[in-house]
């Protein structure tokens, strides 16, 4: 089971933000790192549909079509914001809405209701969503995402706001997901190497490296991100503390 | 807010019983005195004097229905504007809607143009419908053509809005002082010109519109959770957008080209329903459809009351019956967020 993308093309008038680009996404969680305006966000559209682009996408060798996206792939855009006092019972019901009559079956019920259980969230299923903290409402959109059963899972940025604890929780959920492409677009180099099985770097329109987190090193660090870096490892657990910025001219 | 949909169910159908109770004394009041028992009989019975027989049949029966069907027609018309464009404020009225047809009606009160074979009645109204049209037609072309966001729409809805304004008061400028009465009664908006043929055609609008967006529901429901996510749920917002901006447009002209302006119920009614029942369509909308019927066959009934044996413009009624209920709401409620 994999994602391919080939030859991938986008730009935003005049400004190419992504330029031939050429990956293969493995079932497990590949973090999408690099710096603002990469191109992260962008792929991630680009995979859901909601950019035109030039190239092609495959899903297992089969070029990726709407009824594709509509059905296998979930997609979880950037923050919390704009949530109104919908229930969250009804939000995550929302994630499968074109499967849903007037009368909602009860299996769909059922399953939502499973899907709260199995992220522990059953107890707030009656509040309205506004009244939830940014984990927990990152924790029910993950419930929506889940509900139609896809086979990608796309989110971007879903730990940009939470605090440590909310965004180790989150991570856990992720890898909890069996049998799933779960492409996750970050900033946080030492959660993405800690949760991720795969590591996408882009820069300059491009992927720039890709393979496992344990070949990520202070090196690449700073020729993507211009930051120095000590590495830190203690216990089998690696990390990055950030020092400097290689050289101010360069920003 | 009401938070199990029993309850939100239950006080639909509390709704419900209320537009019929209303409706029944909205036939019963007026100059001609008769109570209720009375107007029974003469619907059920076919009792009473003939005059009697007339007033209630050819005129109270008629008033009633029409304060129904514009009052949902123009509530249901604004709360579908509101969750597609994501704006309180947005209404058939402040999309240009409602001044196209001022204008329409305007220009065959004192250029007397309009076809010759109907009554002047119909002209006005068929002009005033025509130039709705119109001006839903600019609003959406120019909306599709430029893909325009929420912003964007509302504004070019403001621009017409204006536009039509404008030329309204043009034509006012060179009208006659009896065209300038009549154009000012059109514009108060007014049940008392109400037919059966008349009702007939805006419920059955009202109804196709109904179930097409009672078939929507869940998607309208997606898109109160923001632009983002419910493109991100799959939802092509800019052609659904554009989808119901139409259904929207021909509902309101063909409500506002036989009654005149009536203002603010459509801004008034969905915003308490909204802070009742919440954000889920499949009840919000049949809501804040009987609210408007309610609220229109309140105003009707106030504006028999006020003066005594003639009827107050029901317009002017809504509108200043309603704003102070309506900035009641929104001052004091600070539990449940209106809008976010």
């Amino acid at each position: 089971m994999a994602l391919k993308i080939q030859s991938l093309c986008l730009g935003y008038g005049r400004k190419q933000v992504l330029e031939n680009l050429d990956v293969i996404f493995q079932k497990g969680i590949t973090c999408l790192l690099g710096r603002n305006g990469a191109g992260k966000s962008s792929l991630l559209k680009a995979i859901f549909g909601l950019v035109n682009v030039q190239g092609e996408i495959f899903h297992n060798g089969k070029i990726i079509d709407r009824a594709f996206i509509r059905d296998e792939i979930s997609y979880i855009p950037q923050s919390a914001q704009a949530v109104s006092n919908i229930s969250v019972f009804d939000v995550v019901l929302l994630g499968d809405v074109f499967s849903l009559r007037f009368m909602v079956a009860e299996e769909i019920k059922e399953k939502a209701k499973s899907i709260l259980s199995a992220l522990g969230i059953r107890h707030l299923m009656h509040h309205p969503v506004s009244a939830l903290s940014g984990g927990e409402k990152q924790i029910v959109f993950l419930a929506q995402a889940l509900i139609k059963n896809p086979k990608v899972l796309l989110l971007d940025e879903p730990a940009s706001s939470l605090d440590i604890y909310n965004q180790i929780k989150v991570m856990k959920m992720l890898r909890q997901l069996k049998d799933l492409i779960v492409i996750v677009a970050a900033h946080d180099l030492n959660l993405s190497l800690k949760f991720s099985d795969e590591i996408v770097l882009l820069d300059n329109c491009n992927v720039v490296y890709q393979g496992a987190p344990e070949c990520f090193d202070n090196a690449l660090i700073e020729k993507i991100y211009q930051v120095k870096s000590h590495s830190i490892c203690e216990n089998n657990v690696r990390g990055f503390l950030y020092t400097d910025i290689v050289d101010e001219s360069h920003d | 807010m009401i938070k199990s949909i029993q309850g939100k169910v239950f006080f639909t159908l509390v709704l419900f019983l209320v537009c019929i109770i209303l409706f029944v004394a909205d036939i019963a009041t007026g100059p001609a005195d008769m109570g209720v028992l009375k107007i029974l009989q003469i619907v059920f019975h076919q009792h009473g004097e003939g005059n009697e027989r007339i007033i209630v049949m050819g005129i109270r029966i008629p008033v009633a229905l029409m304060a129904i069907v514009v009052g949902a027609s123009l509530s249901l018309a604004g709360c579908l504007l509101q969750t597609i464009l994501n704006n309180p404020m947005a209404s058939p009225y402040s999309l240009g809607i409602s001044s196209a047809a001022g204008f329409g009606a305007a220009i065959t009160i004192v250029f007397s143009f309009g076809l010759s074979f109907v009554e002047k009645d119909i002209s006005i109204a068929l002009n005033a419908l025509l130039f709705s049209l119109v001006a839903s037609g600019v609003v959406y072309a120019l909306s599709s053509w430029k893909q325009a966001s929420p912003e964007a729409f509302i504004l070019i809805g403001i621009a017409v809005l204006f536009t039509f304004q404008s030329l309204l008061s043009a034509v006012e400028y060179y009208s006659s002082p009896e065209d300038l009465q009549g154009i000012t009664f059109w514009l108060f908006g007014s049940l008392s010109k109400a037919t059966y043929p008349k009702i007939a055609i805006i419920f059955s609008m009202f109804f196709v519109s109904f179930c097409f967006v009672m078939r929507n529901a869940w998607v309208l429901t997606a898109i109160r959770l923001g632009e983002a996510r419910a493109e991100a749920l799959g939802i092509n917002l800019k052609y659904f957008r554009l989808k119901i901006f139409l259904v929207v447009s021909i509902l309101t002209s063909v409500a506002v080209c036989f009654v005149g302006i009536i203002g603010f119920i459509g801004i008034i009614a969905p915003h308490i329903s909204r802070l009742i029942i919440g954000e889920d369509h499949r009840i919000l909308l049949p809501n804040s459809a009987f609210l408007g019927a309610i609220i229109l066959l309140l105003s009707s009934i106030v504006s028999k009351v006020i003066l005594p044996g003639a009827v107050f413009p029901i317009g002017i009624v809504t509108a200043v019956a309603g704003i102070p209920m309506f900035l009641f709401i929104i001052l004091f409620n600070r539990k449940t967020r209106l809008w976010h």
